[in-house]
């Protein structure tokens, strides 16, 4: 059927799909531009902004290179063993909160979001000193324990760099899966139940493959994020030798003099392609599965009787704790009021002082700080704004805005950092911004945009659009209802998808990293540069600390922007009439989503 | 108060029709339901009439004012239009009180302030909530959810009243009192309305007519009734529940009744008077509940004999189906009164009924000669 003749006038085009077009062009500058210009900067001679002329010669170093393909498949497997690890671990320890009666289980989901909201930057170095032979804890303690001359740890190997990136994806993978495993309709365990299973009969026949479709959409982005990660092999893998993809792209730069951006370029593009590749793949395998998980009556649940095996449970969920959290912020915290790494029985203040005395250090917190709230909101703005448009726009464009910030779940930090350096120094007007926290705010909005939808889509999809009809009929203007109804049923998963942006824009380091310097200074990036070039471990620990406080202070703020806001809406929410009727009835269309929204994270 | 006429609607989802050209007129005050199963057209129809969803082709117009036109293309802001709707789900607003909800509507219109309270108190007083105005909407049940619903759409003094099947999301015991309070505050506001249901009790008790959809169309408009006792096609009569549909040959006259053969049967049906339908072939349509049985032979026409089949226990009453002269029959008598007649009925009994000549409805649109009816089935 054609377009209705009387809506070819412009006034109705522009209505139709305005909005849709505004919400692109404010993505096109800062998402899709890059990408473009990474492509350009892969086939030019010189560093971004220094001219150069038109050249291969970048794809051809980087193609005809071995140590590509060597790290492109050391990448794979460290990709698919921390997902199939951490895939387990997460999906167990979610299974056993949600659906057994484990001891201390409402502990959990805390410390995930703990683990989560902690940047990997210090669990790595926790475990890079923690395992350190022999200074690090584990090996003294080993020594006093058994009276060996030297402990067994070494974190700077296979095994070490392996399961610093678990420790981290499981509390990803839990808290992703924690959603799925509470809205499975408890109807179809007890009718596999009184069909005559057993309760493991049920877990593997029922309940697994009903999660599967959310298990295998998690399990893929573990896989693509592993593919892409560089913080963690920089910290871990590199001092003991192992070199991965992401590694060999950033030794293009840091260890190629004059570096080599557009070999740099050229070798993120086969990553890219991968990443595309297996996203395509995962969509299409989605698309042909049914979604029955989710059903609409939530009761109290019968909880698994575990037995004698709630206690294995429980020292699993206890092990994992003492690895994620306990271990490392303990050796960080004694590593900061140490003199010199490893030498115990000595405090000192020393590392504070220095912290406190260093301008550059100064800045950096104060550089952390603004990005983590400017960037955290402009991402949580712009994934209302793309998940609101893209689900009530009715004009032909409304994936656009969409697709533009699935395609940054493709760019690894590293390479975005990379696309957003030729953007920058390339075009005339964007060059005054580099050097600047703006220029890094920007990137870092750009980086965690996808998730902060993530945080915040699943609560727009379940404000029914009746709510919205009821108050156009009302009276009220489109924008009037956007305002007063829309707006204020969303302010909790904006807070949550601020905060959530937050947490991961200030403690990000792929990012930064190739753009933030002495004029704009962030944490993440002074840590490295002092564990890494001046190996200053006590330096690099007391800045942490100083960090998490820094952290510590704004979820202090976040909870009490949680308790008067968010609390508050979600509870009138939640209790808001019997059937379910805010996920609205007729037009509400069954989205083939695979990861769950887990607000909470 | 206002007058509604829709002309030519039509509306296309994807390339399939929900609508396909259908006109509709109500007069001033009238309440009009369009009744129809899922998926015929009568939600976007009635979303059509609020400006929520835009028609490909057609005129909307309600007292002097062009809804939507699309040969003049006028499209009419749902907020301009002036339209009280009540939600299948209520849509009140989860972030305000009962207040807030119901003043919404006065906000947005601009009324002055000192008119907002009474104007509130009063919409709630006619749906019987005015002590529950300061309550979050959470806090109340869903009867009061809809009550308050049915104020909000009220208290802007709209034109016309929209419900989009507003009690189908109500358990049985408010449904009943939730239809009594629509019932009640059209009967003391008279507005025009139209109303979306799928069930035909609230339909035929509502209503000043029921136009029954079927597939973006509608197949039958008139008093309920009319409808309900002259249903004059298939769709309708199987819609409203007639149990036993024959297709039949006409074999002549008896004054106004047609005298109608079903096909492969021996007996012949006596039909209510027609009027002047003519033709060769019908379709008839008999309600359960019109036939009666005995142990005894009725005399006079449409009475058979034949074999009980099955039977189901009702409470009050006792289905049957029979084997008889006429086909496949079922049947719905009062327990008590076969019980009379000496024990209860069992399968494989031989009995005898009668058909009440009224109770035989030709199906006035299926009348036709055989030529053109070719391939209507029996029941």
């Amino acid at each position: 059927m054609k377009s209705p003749q009387y809506l070819r006038s412009s006034r109705d085009a522009l209505r139709v799909h305005g909005p849709v077009l505004v919400v692109f062009l404010v993505l096109f500058v800062p998402f899709v531009l890059p990408v473009v210009m990474l492509v350009v900067g892969a086939l030019r001679s010189a560093a971004p902004g220094l001219g150069g002329n038109w050249t291969a010669s970048g794809f051809r170093t980087v193609y005809s290179n071995p140590t590509t393909y060597s790290t492109l498949g050391d990448s794979l497997i460290l990709a698919s063993s921390v997902t199939v690890i951490s895939i387990s671990l997460g999906v167990f320890l979610a299974w056993a909160v949600e659906r057994t009666n484990m001891p201390l289980r409402r502990v959990v989901t805390p410390v995930m979001v703990i683990v989560f909201a902690t940047p990997s930057l210090f669990l790595a170095l926790g475990w890079e000193m923690l395992a350190n032979n022999p200074a690090g804890l584990l090996n003294k303690g080993f020594v006093a324990a058994f009276g060996t001359s030297s402990g067994p740890f070494d974190v700077n190997t296979w095994p070490g760099l392996i399961g610093v990136n678990v420790l981290k994806t499981s509390a990803i993978v839990y808290l992703l899966m924690i959603g799925p495993m509470r809205a499975m309709d408890h109807s179809l365990i007890e009718a596999s139940r009184s069909a005559g299973a057993s309760t493991r009969r049920t877990i593997f026949r029922i309940e697994i493959p009903l999660l599967a479709p959310a298990i295998s959409g998690v399990a893929m982005l573990t896989f693509v994020v592993m593919l892409s990660v560089l913080d963690v092999p920089l910290l871990i893998g590199v001092p003991g030798n192992i070199f991965v993809y992401s590694t060999q792209i950033f030794n293009y730069i840091a260890a190629t003099a004059p570096p080599a951006y557009n070999s740099a370029s050229a070798m993120s593009m086969l990553l890219m392609v991968v990443i595309v590749v297996l996203l395509i793949i995962q969509r299409s395998l989605l698309r042909k599965r049914a979604f029955v998980t989710i059903a609409g009556k939530q009761r109290a649940s019968s909880r698994v009787d575990l037995g004698g095996w709630r206690w294995l449970c429980l020292g699993v969920a206890v092990l994992y704790t003492l690895a994620a959290l306990v271990l490392p912020v303990g050796q960080i915290l004694i590593g900061s009021f140490q003199p010199v790494f490893g030498v115990y029985g000595h405090w000192t203040l020393e590392n504070f002082r220095y912290v406190a005395s260093t301008p550059e250090l100064r800045h950096a917190i104060a550089n952390t700080f603004e990005i983590g709230v400017v960037a955290g909101f402009c991402a949580a703005l712009l994934a209302v704004a793309i998940s609101y448009v893209q689900r009530r726009s009715t004009s032909k464009l409304r994936r656009l805005p969409e697709i533009s910030v699935w395609m940054i779940l493709a760019l690894p930090g590293l390479v975005l950092s990379l696309a957003m350096v030729w953007a920058y120094l390339s075009i005339p007007g964007l060059k005054n911004l580099y050097d600047t926290v703006a220029m890094l705010i920007i990137s870092l909005v750009v980086y965690v945009t996808p998730v902060a939808m993530r945080a915040s889509e699943g609560a727009i999809v379940q404000i029914s659009t009746e709510l919205e009809d009821a108050a156009r009929v009302s009276g009220a203007s489109g924008v009037r209802t956007f305002v007063s109804i829309v707006m204020r049923l969303i302010a909790p998963s904006f807070v949550a998808a601020w905060l959530v942006g937050g947490f991961l824009a200030a403690g990000n380091l792929d990012v930064p990293l190739l753009m933030s310097g002495p004029n704009n200074p962030t944490l993440p990036v002074e840590v490295y540069n002092l564990y890494s070039s001046t190996a200053n471990f006590a330096g690099a620990a007391a800045v942490l600390v100083t960090f998490v406080a820094l952290f510590v202070c704004i979820a202090l703020v976040g909870v009490v922007v949680w308790r008067l806001v968010l609390v508050r809406g979600v509870r009138r929410r939640s209790a808001m009439a019997p059937g379910r009727v805010v996920s609205g009835g007729r037009k509400a269309e069954s989205r083939g989503d695979v990861l769950p929204t887990e607000s909470r994270a | 108060m206002v007058s509604l006429s829709i002309k030519g609607l039509t509306k296309a989802y994807g390339g399939s029709a929900v609508i396909s050209g259908l006109d509709l007129t109500l007069a001033d005050g009238e309440f009009l339901t369009l009744l129809g199963p899922s998926g015929c057209g009568k939600t976007t129809t009635l979303r059509c009439i609020a400006g929520l969803e835009r028609p490909d082709r057609g005129e909307i117009e309600a007292g002097g004012d062009v809804f939507v036109s699309a040969t003049r293309h006028v499209y009419m802001q749902p907020e301009r239009r002036n339209v009280g709707v009540v939600f299948q789900s209520y849509a009140l607003w989860p972030h305000m009180t009962v207040y807030g909800n119901v003043a919404y509507p006065l906000r947005c219109r601009r009324v002055r302030r000192p008119e907002i309270m009474p104007r509130v108190t009063e919409a709630l007083q006619l749906v019987g909530l005015e002590s529950l105005m300061k309550r979050p909407v959470s806090a109340l049940s869903g009867g009061q959810q809809q009550r308050v619903a049915l104020a909000r759409a009220l208290v802007g003094e709209p034109q016309l009243l929209l419900f989009d099947e507003p009690l189908s999301n109500l358990d049985a015991a408010l449904r009943a009192s939730v239809r009594s309070e629509i019932q009640s505050v059209h009967s003391r506001l008279e507005r025009t309305s139209v109303y979306v249901t799928h069930d035909q009790v609230e339909a035929l008790t509502l209503s000043d007519r029921v136009a029954v959809m079927n597939a973006g169309r509608i197949e039958q408009i008139g008093s309920p009734r009319e409808v309900y006792s002259s249903p004059r096609s298939r769709f309708v009569a199987e819609f409203l529940g007639y149990e036993n549909i024959f297709s039949g040959e006409v074999c002549g006259r008896e004054g106004d009744r047609l005298v109608v053969r079903p096909s492969g049967s021996a007996g012949v049906l006596l039909t209510r008077a027609t009027g002047t339908a003519s033709g060769t072939r019908t379709l008839v349509a008999v309600r359960a509940s019109s036939v009666g049985l005995s142990r005894s032979p009725f005399d006079g026409p449409n009475s058979f004999s034949g074999t009980v089949r099955r039977i189901a226990y009702l409470g009050d009453q006792v289905e049957a189906v029979l084997d008889t002269t006429y086909g496949e029959l079922c049947a719905r008598v009062p327990t008590d009164q076969v019980a009379s007649g000496g024990g209860t009925l069992f399968a494989g009994e031989e009995l005898f009924g009668r058909v009440a000549p009224d109770g035989v409805v030709c199906l006035a649109d299926e009348v036709a000669d055989t030529a053109e009816m070719g391939s209507a089935g029996a029941a």
